[in-house]
């Protein structure tokens, strides 16, 4: 072993304990947790009260009622598993009566249809126009596919998404609100991914991804965890993800309606753009997933899915299973926040 | 992979022991770490590198500092402050409690008012190295077990596969 000289040992032992030092004092001084801007909230939070919640029942009976009735996609290509009923994946007729729904509000929606043969994606996108910054787009997303009925897969949601398409036509909106129904999501998020790789999304300056928001339950033990997520025991919350990206945004959505008594959320914040090997296992489930890679700022929303909901891609998966109470405050949520990032004026 | 390490390990415990060990030993620390810190408002879980520096004094009292990089979740890092005892001998097993910070990316839990968990996490727990043997200050560890907790009812898992100490 080398000699080391006593003094020098000294000033070894003295350059350990004042680096130990300094790991105690950052210990002690460790920064403190970021509050969300409040700016906007009373305006924002006015727009909920312009959903028409009852509206919500019977977009979902009929959504229900159109895809048990609608012949499946073509599943060539897909094996059918126990979570994954492939060929009993419906589309065509629910983008009409999304479609037709749109109309009948004044809207006059786009058909986007991206890809070729049996298996193209057809995306319906209608837009509410912003006064000062057209250009800007809030971009408030469901998909209409679903297997046998879904009326939280994605029933919920798309009719979610329509009541407020409906509601925000009574303000005026410095940016322009977007809304789409992306088509084959439960093949691999087809029709987002084809959106965004189109250039469709470019003009996203904020994006919320609806993806079931319909299923609650108030029993203890109602909520499974995600893998080293700790989640509250009961399900009866929405579940907000977001990412570095779209941090300001979620903590927004959070702080706004916990502060106006709107919903009960749980707000997640996935590391860097979210698309980290471990993360991207957990929270990347949906049509947000290239929006994330792409680095538009969005907000994922969901009840978790086969996380609590146990009718999840089965056709047990009917408007009655629904907690209508749950999904009427969270359409609300969600509407406000869509005034909010969109400068409702 | 497993054949170069079995020759390294075994390298080391037949090599000839260096001059006896004075009161205070300085040990350059070198290791592998895994860790999984969760709590009610944090994730952080990963595997990654981390180096140090470490104290003997008077052949049982051992205090380490070190600093790692954990990948898998993000980019993260922890800083570690570690006092325990060991014992002499070839086979040396040891001790420690810890301190220790984590930094960095992590899945975060936002709470109702939409404000973010603090930036840095403190962590205390215990870890013992089992499998630690000496050789003339050097040391070679595999399989240490750390347990802690955190804020935030956090608990904190460490392994680290193989630690080596050179000595200075």
């Amino acid at each position: 072993m080398t000699y080391i000289p006593r003094p020098l040992i000294n000033s070894y032992i003295k350059i350990f304990f004042k680096y130990s030092f300094v790991v105690i004092l950052l210990m002690i001084c460790s920064c403190s947790p970021t509050e969300p801007d409040h700016a906007g909230f009373e305006a924002a939070a006015a727009v909920a009260n312009d959903v028409n919640t009852s509206a919500l029942l019977p977009l979902i009976n009929q959504l229900a009622l159109v895809h048990n009735n609608d012949t499946p996609v073509n599943s060539d290509g897909y094996d059918t598993e126990e979570l994954f009923p492939a060929r009993n994946l419906t589309r065509d007729a629910a983008f009409k009566l999304i479609s037709e729904t749109f109309v009948s509000m004044g809207y006059t929606p786009d058909t986007i249809k991206l890809g070729d043969g049996p298996q193209a994606a057809y995306n319906i996108s209608a837009e509410w126009k912003g006064t000062t910054h057209p250009d800007q787009v809030i971009l408030l997303a469901s998909h209409l596919d679903a297997f046998y009925q879904g009326a939280d897969d994605n029933g919920s949601a798309v009719a979610a998404m329509l009541e407020i398409a409906r509601a925000v036509r009574k303000h005026k909106f410095s940016r322009t609100i977007r809304f789409v129904a992306f088509d084959l999501e439960e093949f691999g998020s087809v029709g987002s991914t084809r959106y965004v790789k189109a250039g469709y999304a470019d003009d996203v300056v904020t994006a919320i991804v609806m993806d079931m928001i319909g299923y609650a339950s108030n029993k203890p033990h109602s909520q499974d965890d995600l893998f080293a997520l700790k989640l509250p025991d009961t399900a009866d919350f929405l579940l907000a993800i977001g990412n570095e990206n779209s941090s300001a945004q979620t903590q927004q959505l959070l702080a706004l309606s916990s502060s106006y008594g709107l919903a009960k959320l749980t707000g997640v914040l996935a590391p860097g753009d979210g698309t980290y090997l471990l993360s991207s296992i957990l929270f990347m489930r949906s049509d947000h997933g290239l929006l994330w890679f792409n680095h538009v700022p969005t907000i994922f929303l969901t009840d978790t899915a086969n996380l609590r909901n146990p009718n999840y891609h089965k056709p047990t998966d009917t408007p009655e299973t629904l907690d209508y109470d749950f999904l009427k405050k969270n359409t609300k949520a969600i509407a406000a926040a869509v005034a909010l990032f969109a400068g409702v004026r | 992979m497993i054949k170069y390490f079995v020759i390294i390990f075994f390298s080391f415990l037949l090599s000839r022991p260096a001059k006896a060990q004075e009161p205070v030993d300085f040990i350059f620390r070198i290791h592998q770490t895994g860790i999984y810190f969760v709590s009610d408002r944090i994730s952080t879980i990963g595997a990654g590198l981390g180096t140090g520096l470490e104290i003997i004094y008077d052949k049982n009292i051992d205090a380490q500092l070190d600093a790692n990089i954990i990948w898998g979740n993000g980019n993260a890092a922890s800083a570690r402050l570690a006092l325990g005892y060991k014992l002499q001998g070839k086979w040396s097993p040891a001790i420690f409690t810890t301190f220790g910070l984590l930094f960095g990316q992590r899945t975060e839990v936002l709470s109702d008012n939409g404000s973010r968990p603090k930036n840095t996490v403190w962590l205390a727990g215990l870890r013992i190295n089992p499998l630690r043997f000496e050789r003339g200050g050097n040391y070679i560890s595999m399989l240490e077990l750390g347990y802690g907790i955190g804020p935030d009812n956090g608990t904190n898992l460490e392994i680290e596969i193989l630690s080596f100490g050179i000595s200075l």
